[in-house]
């Protein structure tokens, strides 16, 4: 135990700063919304601040783990996830919103199943990547099954279909890949075989495909594909250079759909103008530092893996928001990581935190590389 | 790389946020704005004394929102009784597949409150834009006040005439809306207040105008007429204290009777005034210096002129045992004979000019709507018996209007006055705005002639054709007419107007009444239908203007006088 470092203080504080954030603009942004669906302003600020405990939770247990640990676990964690993906498309507790099967209901709350295999699959392939001293270059032991994950991920989730959160898993795995060393042709083989099949996905209804592309030129339709794009854009061109000011957004009344969820970070643009937009990114850009420095820094190869594989799927993610709400991407539909309302979400993103921070503290034991293979695999 | 993309962002948001902020912002604006109208309150029309003849009181929509109705079949057994409509139908409503649907419209404020006492989540009230008009006069007055139409709007009378006044100025507010349209909290709110409309003080007396109504409304009846007409103006101002028209309507459910009964006959029916013109013959005849009181002419029963006959009334009052009579013997015994002798003696050129002196030819320039002006035609259309026919009032119409405007110059002294229908506009503050004074269009004749016609006029009640028309106390001047009607062109046989137009008090004139009666059955004389009903108006009018007595009003005087 006196062996591990202390946790990475920088980190920490960008966490906590940026879910505080989160739990101030959920309020900002749906108070409007909740009063007139619930006649509760405070109701997602509530839930949110639910989620937000649980997620601390989450974040302390994912820290205080031997994340070593999750290497015996992660073939099972796997699996669990591939089992819950496939649930969501065939089971009656598959919950339908907005047209897509994302959500298991269970009881009294819903579940988004992609979220824990976002975490299931970072594991999984950092397990893989660690195995050899090679990490990925070869293909047949490392670089094949690491490609048979994605694949089966990424199927399972563009059938709900969450384009946005299968793309994500995509370019995560790609950069992991790159990062444990794959060769160049095994890289351009997963991209060879993945974007064909997104852009089918996309070309294949006319309605996607206008929706895809809608980003390029929003006001071509716009009170149909257009106006989610729009109703961002005048929410961050209000904002200007400082902003409203907090919780004086207009276009949280209504005229911002997902106001609250994946196009909050449009809302922090109206409220805190361009400098708290920035302050945003900057935070994760700070975020993917301390996260990377962590990864480089970690005592074994799976810590450096796990660790890096975590922060490069949030900080993607929160590119690709980012990306969105300001009108540079086709709408994807994924959530600003932290920040975005949605239980699951932060929950799972608080505890990859968690687990990052965990790999900065160091294994419980000093270890040398062959005592972190597990036996079966040695 | 990571830091490559944010940095991208970053440029991408600053394009988006502050080099085209004030665009983008600008577009939000207008969308989050919602502007709509605010609908001023119609000004009020009030009598001389400022009681209400037409007033505007709120009105209330009962709206519902079905998608915050709990209980739609106890809902409606609760709202029912209250709107008197039938649970079933309420309960439709309140199923209804719409965001929003009407209950009732244009109901009262007792009513509007009973519903909002409910305190239904579904169901609420909401003012309507125009308020409801109303006229608490009902019938009384309804062709000088007119109505208005659903969107308000003036459509007679008044309410048309004044409309741009009595409608004021919208105003209108902007606020930031969500994207229901709902105000949002802490929003901008920029109100521009309307302005409500200005109130309109018509000269109406609101109780002689009442008076006039009843009276009238009982000559016609009693004689089983077809329609009749009552003013009552101040000679010396033109003021028009009552006009009365029956069968009229009442304003509040004006569509009860045909259109036709909507027009107001006394302004836009030119009549053939028969006798009661003779008034022109003699004023034309002594201003102009052509027939002196003395002169005289041959009394006939007949007289042949332009190949037709005339003849004089079947009264009883004929000139039999006299050779010659004199202008006062004419009007007096009302001789059509004598009064074309007359006419043919002053020459078409002297007729025309007192018939233009008087304003027969042109609308007398009443703020009322319709308004006809006489056909009188021109010296050059009267061929054949025309010029002696005009002499006794055919072959001539006027408007009732114009004949009492007439009569009006004559007891004033000589001058024609523009009849007054308003007397004031008054903004909502009470502030009088504009005062609308009496205004002389021109002088008909000379004063001295104005008392020599009018002392012919006394005889016609001291000794003439009305004779016994008596009400104790004070003086009486005016003159009878018993006219063919004529109606598409032709004179109907049995088809006659009988009127009556006298002055009050004869000594001291102010008050002049016409009184008018279409197609009276039976009696038709204008002294057996329609003087009556000058008594009763006169009587009226002495009361409610607590009229001084005549010092010599002849044998009734001299009673009046020993109970002083």
């Amino acid at each position: 135990m006196s062996a591990q470092r202390p946790l990475d203080a920088g980190f920490l504080i960008v966490t906590l700063v940026l879910t505080g954030i989160g739990i101030v603009m959920v309020f900002s942004a749906s108070s409007a919304v909740a009063y007139v669906q619930f006649h509760d302003a405070a109701y997602y600020l509530k839930r949110e601040l639910l989620w937000a405990g649980v997620g601390a939770c989450a974040f302390y247990a994912g820290a205080r783990l031997d994340y070593r640990r999750l290497r015996l676990l992660a073939p099972w964690i796997f699996g669990a996830a591939v089992v819950l993906l496939g649930a969501v498309l065939v089971s009656p507790v598959g919950f339908i919103e907005g047209g897509a099967r994302r959500w298991l209901a269970l009881g009294i709350f819903t579940f988004e199943p992609s979220e824990v295999a976002k975490l299931a699959l970072v594991v999984m392939l950092a397990h893989l990547f660690s195995l050899r001293r090679e990490g990925a270059r070869s293909f047949a032991r490392a670089g094949f099954p690491a490609l048979l994950c994605v694949g089966l991920c990424f199927a399972l989730v563009m059938r709900e279909p969450d384009l946005g959160t299968a793309s994500l898993y995509l370019v995560t795995a790609f950069v992991m890949l790159f990062a444990a060393g794959a060769r160049p042709s095994h890289l351009a083989l997963e991209a060879a075989v993945a974007v064909p099949a997104m852009l089918e996905f996309i070309y294949a209804s006319p309605y996607r495909r206008a929706r895809f592309l809608a980003f390029l030129d929003p006001w071509k339709d716009p009170q149909g594909t257009g106006y989610h794009i729009i109703q961002s854009l005048y929410a961050l061109g209000s904002g200007r250079w400082l902003g409203l000011g907090l919780g004086e957004s207009r276009q949280k009344f209504g005229y911002l759909p997902a106001q609250h969820t994946d196009f909050i970070f449009a809302i922090i643009g109206e409220e805190l103008g361009f400098i708290g937009a920035l302050a945003v990114l900057t935070l994760f850009v700070v975020f993917a530092y301390r996260g990377i420095r962590i990864a480089l820094r970690a005592e074994d190869r799976f810590g450096f893996h796990l660790a890096f594989g975590l922060t490069v799927g949030i900080t993607l993610q929160a590119l690709m928001n980012v990306a969105v709400v300001s009108g540079s991407w086709p709408i994807t539909g994924v959530p600003l990581p932290f920040i975005s309302y949605g239980g699951t979400s932060l929950v799972m993103t608080l505890f990859s935190a968690g687990l990052i921070a965990g790999v900065s503290r160091g294994p419980r034991r000093p270890v040398t590389d062959l005592a972190c293979v597990p036996p079966r695999a040695a | 790389m990571v830091v490559t993309l944010f940095c991208a962002l970053g440029a991408r948001l600053y394009v988006v946020q502050v080099r085209d902020g004030p665009r983008l912002a600008a577009q939000a604006g207008d969308e989050q704005a919602a502007t709509y109208t605010l609908y001023p309150t119609r000004g009020d029309i009030v009598d001389r004394f400022g009681t209400a003849l037409a007033v505007t009181l709120p009105s209330y929509a009962i709206g519902v929102w079905p998608a915050n109705v709990r209980d739609p079949r106890g809902e409606a057994l609760r709202v029912a009784p209250v709107l008197h409509l039938s649970p079933g139908q309420v309960e439709q409503v309140l199923r209804a597949r719409a965001p929003f649907a009407y209950l009732a419209r244009d109901q009262n404020g007792a009513l509007a409150r009973a519903v909002a006492a409910l305190h239904l989540a579904g169901i609420g009230v909401t003012p309507e834009p125009f308020g409801r008009r109303v006229e608490p006069q009902g019938t009384s007055g309804a062709s000088v006040i007119g109505f208005t139409g659903v969107d308000d709007q003036g459509l007679a009378g008044i309410e048309y005439e004044y409309n741009a006044l009595l409608t004021g100025h919208p105003g209108s507010v902007a606020e930031e809306t969500d994207a229901q349209g709902r105000p949002i909290p802490f929003g901008k709110r920029l109100v521009h207040a309307a302005q409500p409309g200005q109130t309109v003080v018509l000269t109406i007396d609101r109780s002689l105008q009442f008076d006039a109504d009843q009276i009238l409304r009982r000559t016609v009846e009693r004689f089983h007429a077809r329609s009749g007409s009552l003013i009552v103006m101040r000679a010396t101002t033109g003021e028009i204290l009552a006009l009365a028209n029956y069968p009229g309507f009442d304003p509040n459910h004006y569509d009860a009777v045909p259109a036709a009964d909507w027009r107001d006959r006394a302004i836009t029916d030119p009549y053939e005034p028969g006798s009661t013109f003779k008034l022109v013959t003699a004023t034309a005849a002594l201003d102009s210096g052509k027939v002196s009181l003395d002169d005289t002419f041959p009394a006939l029963d007949t007289l042949r002129v332009g190949g037709r006959v005339i003849h004089n009334a079947d009264d009883g009052l004929m000139a039999s045992g006299h050779r010659d009579e004199t202008l006062d013997d004419i009007v007096t015994y009302s001789h059509n004979v004598g009064a074309a002798e007359v006419a043919l003696r002053l020459g078409k050129e002297t007729m025309y000019d007192y018939i233009r002196r008087f304003g027969f030819d042109q609308p007398t320039g009443v703020d009322l709507p319709g308004e006809s002006a006489g056909i009188v035609g021109t010296p050059d259309d009267w061929w054949g018996s025309r010029l002696a026919t005009i002499g006794f009032g055919q072959g001539i119409s006027v408007t009732a209007l114009a004949l009492t405007r007439a009569y009006a110059a004559l007891a004033n002294g000589g001058l024609l006055m523009r009849p007054l229908i308003v007397r004031a506009i008054t903004a909502p503050d009470g502030r009088v705005v504009r005062v609308v004074r009496p205004e002389v269009v021109r002088r008909v004749m000379r004063p001295q002639t104005a008392a020599e016609v009018l002392k012919i006029l006394r005889d016609v009640v001291s000794r003439g054709t009305a004779k016994g028309l008596v009400l104790p106390g004070y003086a009486l001047a005016g003159k009878t007419g018993t006219a063919q009607m004529v109606i598409d062109g032709q004179y109907v046989p049995g088809a006659y107007t009988a009127s009556f137009v006298g002055i009050l008090p004869a000594d001291r004139p102010q008050y002049v009444i016409l009184v008018k009666v279409d197609r009276p059955q039976g009696a038709y004389y204008g002294a057996i239908v329609a003087a009556p009903a000058f008594r009763d108006m006169a009587a009226k009018l002495v009361w409610r203007e607590s009229l001084a007595p005549s010092l010599r009003a002849g044998a009734a005087g001299v009673q009046a006088r020993r109970t002083l």
